[in-house]
């Protein structure tokens, strides 16, 4: 991918005060946030028509919840990121999402700056597993 | 008016659903601890859908 693109971001959570914490977060990485949804099968509505690079998606969600998401999306893309967001991160979800193909997984109580540095980290490490895998 | 004390109900709804265990804590982890799980789980191949 070129320097000068920036990440196209899709972000899914049901809660406005989380999108825009999120939002906010990405969009200080220099990331654009292309598209939001509310619950799961928007996000994967939304995939379809917005293509983005990575995709932050809620565990817990009405009518689709986040790992149902997860599983859809990568029905359709193995290459999008998709790092999962979560309250309490229970070691059987993580396990779960991780196991769905999740690139990430991430708490939404992480102070700001860790929260940064983690979407960056986990894009980036993205990014060389693509290079490995040709 | 009766009134019903709703969380003691849902919790003895809980534990009834449970076969009457008190249910198991669940293990939260750290950032670090996800981190770690993330790192050691094998590395998929390109162009093969996850394992189900």
């Amino acid at each position: 991918m070129s320097d000068e693109r920036k990440v196209r971001v899709l972000l899914a959570d049901d809660e406005s005060h989380v999108r825009l914490l999120v939002r906010t977060v990405v969009s200080s990485l220099g990331y654009d946030v292309i598209g939001e949804a509310a619950d799961g099968r928007r996000a994967v509505e939304l995939f379809d028509s917005i293509s983005p690079d990575l995709v932050l998606l809620d565990i817990n969600m009405p009518v689709m919840d986040g790992l149902a998401a997860l599983r859809a999306l990568r029905e359709k893309s193995d290459t999008v990121a998709i790092i999962m967001l979560t309250s309490l991160a229970s070691a059987d979800v993580v396990e779960q999402s991780l196991q769905a193909g999740a690139t990430y997984h991430l708490r939404k109580d992480l102070p700001v700056a860790e929260l940064k540095e983690e979407i960056k980290e986990a894009w980036l490490a993205h990014l060389q597993d693509l290079e490995e895998r040709g | 008016m009766r009134k019903y004390d709703l969380a003691k109900m849902l919790e003895e709804i809980r534990r009834d659903e449970g076969g009457g265990k008190e249910p198991a804590a669940k293990q939260v982890l750290t950032q670090a601890q996800i981190k770690a799980m993330a790192r050691a789980r094998p590395r998929r191949a390109a162009g093969k859908p996850p394992a189900k």
